[in-house]
């Protein structure tokens, strides 16, 4: 499985990235507390329905960190370019097992 | 030091969240029960956080808002939270009310002579910050008149919880310029048009008929709240206190609040009393029949309590022949009073609708209040005869009766400050002499809007 992993600038906060999220129609689904095995997450449901966007929560990550996963990623990702600034966005392979 | 934030937020007891529309504008307001202190916030807040009834952390509170489709920010609920944590109004986990004492069955002691006529125009369905439903009451309303602010359909949109936060318990029914929401224009209530009188919640069919279980019996009395109790002295005909043939407390409507006595009674700061006395005492004092004046009568009553407490010969000799109170003696009664009273309208028209009836009648007793705090004003008012020496008069037996003294603050705290009350009614009355009956505004006001506090900070 392949996904996509956008980084955003440091500077952009949750505030940030909550504000993209309602105006784009996604909504909170999930929040997944941190473990030991893995950091928190916010999960938001895009508008298609199928599409599904992972709020990476890692006070350890330089910098705020999404990943993009389903059938709408290429949308997401160009909304998030259209409106905050993205540093990357790179296809990312799931590791075996995690999917 | 100030509590930890709780794992699990509970919107508290304490907190009265009431849905208001206010010249057409939706606030909530969130009343400290405790402080008497007031916040206020948007329904998009209210939406937020209406879910903190301590089964989820702040994670389930920000999906609960999600699923409700009020979530936009993760900081933004945190503030609110963060807003009513440091304010005292969230608390830890689940609650679980006190169990129910068992209910004891005791003989009615209902008002002697007396019967209600209601001009139906709704006066006391714009006064209250509370008109409360029972879960099954707010069904029926909302089926009844579904259309009233959407009810119907989105039950949020006509009701709060009474107390806190979830889905359980009693509801508080939304206000329009401080009016229930289920009043018609022509103030006659929609519910008792559309469905009967059944269709009303019991608080209302009951109103204002009060219950208080002092150990021998339940004393069924009237709260002088509404101009249609004074208007109704001296009419039979009226609707009785309890349904006919009512003999003890099993024969009352199921919704009847009775409120029982606590097993110590201060009747000063330092004495109390039990309820068999408070009963054996109030039995001598209406023995004693209706006061020239009320003012002097309470006054000197207070005396007499706090002299000698309950002893029944002292309080007969407090009635027999009650001296005028002396302008020294009840100056700092009314100076706070007036400061409360100016308070609270200074609190209200903030918010409150020039419309609303609570904010017209709050004014109206600032200003009483305010006219007489001086000495010369406050010795002609308290020389002045009384406007309406039966109506004063049978306020008092309604009190007394009903036990409408006891409880809050201590007796001879009470009696004086009831007092007060006839003498700023009266000065209302002086001030504006198209107002009918302003002693059931006062009363309506100060028990329902918390004026009543001053009381407490004279006695300290």
């Amino acid at each position: 499985l392949t996904v996509i992993r956008v980084v955003f600038a440091e500077r952009t906060t949750r505030d940030d990235l909550d504000d993209w999220a309602h105006e784009r129609g996604c909504r909170l689904i999930a929040v997944v507390p941190p473990a030991s095995d893995r950091p928190g997450q916010s999960i938001f449901r895009d508008a298609d329905r199928q599409t599904l966007v992972y709020l990476i929560d890692d006070a350890r990550a330089p910098a705020p960190v999404a990943i993009v996963a389903g059938p709408g990623e290429s949308d997401v990702v160009r909304a998030f370019r259209d409106r905050l600034p993205v540093t990357l966005d790179e296809p990312f392979a799931v590791p075996e097992g995690a999917a | 030091v100030s509590a930890p934030f709780p794992f699990h937020p509970r919107l508290a007891e304490h907190a009265l969240v009431r849905l208001h529309a206010v010249a057409g504008e939706e606030i909530v307001v969130i009343h400290d029960g405790r402080s008497g202190d007031l916040h206020r916030m948007g329904s998009h807040e209210w939406d937020l956080i209406s879910s903190a009834d301590g089964t989820r952390d702040l994670d389930g509170l920000l999906l609960a808002a999600s699923r409700r489709d009020a979530y936009r920010r993760a900081s933004e609920v945190r503030a609110v939270l963060d807003h009513l944590h440091a304010a005292g109004l969230l608390a830890e986990g689940v609650d679980y009310p006190d169990p129910t004492p068992p209910v004891v069955d005791r003989p009615l002691d209902v008002l002697p002579d007396y019967s209600l006529t209601c001009d139906a125009t709704g006066g006391c369905c714009g006064v209250y910050g509370s008109i409360v439903f029972t879960p099954l009451e707010a069904a029926r309303a909302r089926s009844t008149l579904p259309l009233v602010r959407n009810g119907g359909e989105d039950p949020r949109r006509a009701f709060t919880p009474e107390r806190g936060a979830g889905d359980e318990g009693s509801l508080a029914v939304a206000l329009v310029d401080n009016r229930c929401a289920y009043l018609a224009e022509d103030g006659r209530c929609g519910l008792h048009v559309k469905g009967g009188a059944s269709a009303k919640p019991a608080g209302c069919r009951i109103y204002p008929a009060t219950f208080v279980d002092d150990g021998a019996s339940i004393r069924v009395s009237v709260g002088v709240e509404c101009g249609c109790v004074l208007a109704s002295i001296g009419w039979p005909g009226g609707a009785p206190l309890v349904p006919e043939g009512a003999r003890t407390r099993a024969d009352l409507d199921r919704g009847a609040r009775v409120v029982r006595l606590p097993d110590h009674l201060a009747v000063t700061a330092d004495r109390s009393v039990s309820p068999a006395e408070l009963a054996a005492w109030s039995r001598v004092v209406l023995a004693a029949g209706p006061p020239a004046d009320a003012v002097h009568a309470f006054w000197s009553l207070a005396a007499a309590v706090e002299a000698e407490g309950l002893a029944l010969e002292a309080s007969l000799r407090a009635l027999s022949s009650p001296p005028c109170p002396t302008v020294n003696d009840v100056l700092p009664w009314i100076q706070a009073l007036a400061d409360r009273a100016a308070s609270r309208v200074g609190s209200a028209a903030s918010w409150r609708s020039a419309a609303d009836r609570s904010l017209l009648l709050s004014r109206a007793i600032a200003a009483a209040s305010a006219s007489i705090r001086d000495p010369g004003s406050l010795a002609a008012a308290l020389a002045a005869a009384p406007a309406d020496p039966a109506a004063e008069a049978f306020y008092l037996r309604a009190a007394i009766h009903g036990h409408h003294l006891a409880g809050k603050v201590p007796l001879a705290l009470a009696l004086r400050d009831r007092a007060l009350r006839v003498l700023v009614a009266r000065a209302m009355g002086a001030m504006d002499p198209a107002m009918v009956h302003p002693l059931a505004a006062v009363e309506a006001i100060f028990r329902g809007h918390g004026v009543e506090v001053y009381a407490l900070e004279v006695g300290r």
